[in-house]
């Protein structure tokens, strides 16, 4: 079962950055499996902050790898 | 692979100058950031406003580079050496990063430019604290460093950026991340690529830094192709931003690619 802003994450990957949706599994990490450098990371957090009107911290991306740490970050605010 | 095998020595007596020369350089080196940190620390008693403060900060890291460059270049540990450039003011400029003292000899040339480093040379006190003092960018924070970079550039300062992130490792392709185009397309700012030339591997990654050179580490500024404030892509579309900011940044790649790989000192030879 996905929450609601783990389904916005979804769809800004499918649709913005055009990634296959059965790659973005919890363990793919961002850049390694999805080509998401820390640029794109800064557009993804924009982006899920207007979506979600949730304030997500910039100084969270430091520790984020993978999709279950953005979905960490997301489900933790 | 062969090039990083280590060389044959030298003529004995010349090693254990550059030896001696090299651990002189070091202590040398430190005691001048501390001799930069103390007079940074007590500036604020001479100098009230802090913009002027930075300036009088980056005139002294200025002075103390090229000090360094002419006590080691006299003393033949090192031959660094500065092609003349074009007026970089304002600019956002990108360099190769083939060893471990490029921003050090670059503020020697370029004494307003605003170095934008790794996050991880914090972890030293000394370093951290003239970082500060000097007003330079740390990349911590990603989309702090983005902001505060374009900032600096809209006020006229000049940024000074190693899109690799990290030396080069010897012998293979540059790999520039995205961060350098991303600012410059942001910003609008114009950006002069940097060419860093090296021969051999002293103060690369594929060397402690501890390791003495057989012959004077070479290393040489030239200014490569400038490239004009660019309209970036539409807001709102992060697919045309990103395919934007990764041809910018492929271009940049290529051109100092090329020019390193015209000279043939691309670190590996």
């Amino acid at each position: 079962m996905m929450t609601d802003a783990q389904e916005k994450l979804k769809r800004i990957l499918v649709e913005e950055f055009e990634i296959d949706a059965g790659l973005i599994r919890p363990d793919a990490h961002l850049l390694d499996d999805l080509d998401i450098d820390s640029i794109d990371a800064v557009d993804i957090l924009a982006r899920l902050r207007e979506l979600t009107g949730k304030s997500l911290p910039s100084e969270a991306l430091r520790s984020v790898r993978t999709v279950g740490d953005v979905i960490a970050l997301l489900d933790g605010d | 692979m062969s090039d990083l095998t280590l060389p044959k020595p030298s003529k004995s007596w010349t090693r254990a100058a550059r030896a001696a020369g090299v651990t002189a350089g070091y202590p040398f080196f430190a005691l001048g950031c501390c001799v930069l940190a103390v007079l940074l620390a007590v500036s604020p008693l001479l100098v009230s406003r802090p913009t002027q403060r930075r300036i009088l900060a980056r005139r002294l890291a200025h002075h103390f580079a090229r000090l360094f460059i002419w006590v080691t270049n006299r003393a033949a540990l090192t031959d660094v050496r500065f092609e003349p450039l074009p007026p970089v003011e304002g600019t956002l400029l990108v360099a190769n990063h083939p060893t471990l003292m490029d921003a050090i000899w670059l503020i020697a040339r370029l004494p307003s430019a605003v170095c934008v480093l790794k996050a991880d040379l914090e972890r030293f006190r000394v370093l951290r604290f003239l970082v500060n003092r000097l007003g330079y960018l740390s990349n911590a924070d990603p989309e702090k460093v983005l902001a505060s970079a374009c900032a600096r550039l809209a006020a006229g300062e000049t940024l000074l950026m190693f899109p690799e992130g990290t030396r080069t490792t010897p012998g293979a392709p540059l790999a520039f991340s995205t961060g350098a185009a991303e600012i410059a397309l942001r910003s609008g700012a114009a950006v002069q690529t940097l060419v860093l030339h090296t021969r051999g591997t002293y103060l690369s990654k594929a060397r402690p830094w501890w390791y003495f050179p057989d012959e004077r580490i070479f290393w040489q500024l030239q200014s490569g192709p400038r490239f004009a404030p660019r309209t970036p892509a539409p807001a709102g579309s992060l697919k045309d931003q990103r395919a934007a900011r990764r041809a910018y940044t492929a271009e940049l790649q290529r051109v100092i690619q090329t020019a390193l790989a015209r000279a043939g000192h691309n670190g590996t030879n």
